[in-house]
């Protein structure tokens, strides 16, 4: 049944509406009642084809999709038609051709040969013209070929750039500005740049990052040794990462917002077959202001502060120190004492930290469950122990007897310790009445703090995203 | 139903908020909860919230559902805001991690409604700006459309083609290549 025309615009105001509502909806155009840019977030919601072909319903309805910021995913078309590759790039070609931008969102997955390889430049020359902000550049790593077309540096428009499995191409002759000349920035808008497994030569990523003077974010992931040094120099820069990721080098030669360093290694690889001779070396400079930094891996990494190489049998002298890391996260096989020592001299490199996160990697020598407990009863005696750390979070704990030490000595001797957090590894079962002994033993020694035991760990909410967002405090936190 | 906030437990610790329907009817409600609302964040932020937040686009039916989803989302966001109170971050996480599949499991069963309720859903987020519900409830119209042909979406939501056939014809040129 129908509903009077003349009520038809009172209807805009819907408490009105609802009076009626009961009495069905038959016959009425709701949806059509709705605001402009509650349509256009409807159609952005919708797969390409179907948001396109909405401009065909009525006229309220012909411009919403064109005019407003285009989102593309041709996940959404090669899923609904994964035998017919050519269909998706024709799709694909018409869609951008057809949108008068700007492309708010635009994911393409490279599925063609190496002889369509100019579809792909068109394509982002396309992107480039009508003002790409998102643009995600997925290669298969089995497809004809792999080279990025060098017009992806003229897409000005670029908020947030990720690229998987794409040689980045060669920067020599692009428009991009060699450093120290920031007047002519080819990427100026560009605030987040992921590279997942691509090869990437150092002067082209230097190129890239003196390009964008308002990046924040660099990621690498699954990175390995591509490029073999990374030399940041970036007067924008606020967070780096290292996502399973490791290079020869990382240093941080003139990064003066840098606020975060992450580095997360699967700790199984880190703690196996490593003579020390291929560690990654982390170079920072006692001025930085990087307030958050790990996971230190004494089995992987080489930290140079400044000029000063950290030793194992060297105390770190106050130049070699950094007072503004208030979190840092180590990752510690505690078993084996001759690796273990270089932990107190990361410790004693960082004066101030607040918040110790400690990854323990379990030991598969001969050396492993017991190890030697009384080397780390000397703990307490680094600085920051005492002095200023108040909240230490174990993940992967598996109530082995030199955590336990450990744990005992920062209890004993953290002046500012507050809180205990002991993420237990979840591949082991140790009987509770081991668990409360040593509860009971840890909480005698210091009163005033608060112990949480958490069971099961799942580090799959742990993701370069979440590392990097800067809302979150402490990045290392969110492994439950 | 007009205390809809009397038995969050946290009420006596934390502000309470009077919202008034358009019909209406009162619903006290937690600051927590009432701040998933920006329109109503930026009321209480300018503080005229004093004698109640009257809402004139709202009906006592869509603001007890609204509230509904505030109240079940404001946990969640709980979890992650006071986390430097009593509970270490992680013991959050493991909360949320059960309560994200709850979570979940409530938006589908929240969305269970007729049509007239979803729309006037959209409407209330949309005027209150809950961006979580604003989304959920487009999502739901979206998937409806999604896979039809502009007849069947017509005939579905009883739209008016208004077009002339010749602007019927330009347009169906313009988006051909989204019909193959």
């Amino acid at each position: 049944m129908g509903i009077p025309s003349g009520l038809k615009s009172f209807f805009s105001c819907f408490s009105a509406r609802s009076a009626v509502a009961s009495e069905s909806d038959g016959g009425e155009d709701i949806i059509s009642t709705l605001p402009d840019d509650v349509l256009s977030g409807i159609v952005s919601l919708l797969p390409v084809k179907d948001a396109a072909r909405t401009a065909l319903l009525s006229s309220r309805w012909r411009d919403l999709w064109a005019s407003n910021p285009l989102v593309l995913d041709d996940m959404d078309l090669l899923l609904s038609n994964p035998s017919h590759v050519a269909a998706v790039t024709a799709t694909v070609s018409s869609a951008i051709a057809a949108h008068r931008g700007p492309f708010r969102s635009v994911s393409l997955t490279c599925y063609f040969a190496a002889a369509d390889k100019h579809v792909l430049r068109r394509w982002i020359r396309t992107l480039a013209a009508k003002g790409v902000r998102e643009l995600v550049l997925n290669n298969i790593p089995w497809a004809g070929f792999n080279l990025l077309p060098g017009a992806l540096l003229e897409c000005r428009s670029l908020q947030r750039l990720r690229i998987s499995d794409w040689r980045f191409p060669d920067t020599s002759g692009a428009a991009v500005v060699r450093r120290g000349e920031s007047s002519a920035a080819a990427l100026p808008c560009l605030r987040e740049l992921v590279l997942s497994r691509c090869t990437i030569q150092e002067q082209d990523l230097d190129r890239v990052v003196a390009s964008s003077p308002r990046l924040k974010t660099l990621v690498f992931v699954l990175s390995f040794g591509v490029p073999e040094r990374v030399r940041v120099s970036s007067r924008s820069l606020r967070c780096v990462v290292f996502w399973h990721s490791e290079a020869e080098e990382l240093a941080v030669v003139a990064v003066p917002l840098l606020e975060r360093i992450i580095i997360q290694m699967s700790w199984l690889s880190c703690g196996i077959g490593r003579d020390g001779s291929d560690r990654m070396r982390i170079k920072i400079s006692s001025a930085s202001m990087v307030q958050v930094l790990g996971y230190l891996n004494h089995n992987c990494h080489e930290l140079q502060i400044g000029d000063t190489v950290i030793k194992v049998g060297k105390k770190v002298a106050p130049d070699a120190m950094v007072p503004s890391v208030k979190i840092l996260a180590l990752s510690v096989q505690f078993g084996v004492r001759y690796r273990s020592r270089m932990v107190f001299r990361f410790l004693e490199c960082f004066p101030n930290i607040e918040t110790l996160h400690v990854g323990s990697i379990p030991d598969r020598g001969p050396t492993s469950k017991n190890g030697d407990p009384e080397f780390w009863n000397e703990i307490d005696s680094v600085e920051c122990v005492k002095a200023s750390i108040n909240k230490v979070v174990i993940h992967g704990f598996r109530w082995e007897n030199c955590e336990v030490e450990f744990l005992k000595s920062i209890l004993e001797g953290g002046k500012m310790l507050q809180k205990i957090c002991i993420l237990q590894d979840e591949n082991i079962s140790v009987p509770e009445a081991d668990i409360n002994g040593i509860l009971s033993l840890l909480a005698s020694l210091n009163k005033g703090v608060e112990m949480i035991i958490l069971a099961g760990q799942d580090y799959g909410i742990w993701t370069y995203e979440v590392v990097s967002d800067p809302s979150r405090n402490d990045p290392f936190d969110c492994q439950s | 139903m007009a205390s809809a906030g009397s038995g969050d437990e946290k009420a006596a610790a934390a502000a309470m908020i009077t919202l008034i329907s358009s019909d209406n009817e009162k619903f006290e409600v937690t600051e927590a909860t009432a701040t998933l609302s920006q329109t109503i964040r930026h009321m209480i932020e300018d503080g005229c919230t004093d004698g109640g937040v009257p809402l004139p686009n709202v009906t006592s039916k869509i603001l007890a559902r609204v509230i509904e989803y505030c109240k079940k989302h404001a946990t969640a966001a709980a979890g992650e805001e006071g986390s430097s109170s009593s509970f270490s971050d992680a013991a959050f996480l493991e909360v949320d991690r059960a309560f994200l599949e709850e979570l979940e499991e409530f938006d589908d069963a929240f969305l269970e409604v007729d049509r007239a309720t979803l729309f006037d859903l959209i409407l209330a987020a949309n005027y209150l700006d809950i961006k979580g519900l604003l989304n959920l409830t487009c999502q739901k119209v979206a998937d409806s459309v999604k896979g039809k042909t502009p007849e069947q979406i017509r005939e579905m939501y009883n739209i008016v083609n208004d077009l002339t056939p010749e602007e019927e014809a330009e347009i169906r040129r313009e988006t051909q290549w989204a019909f193959e």
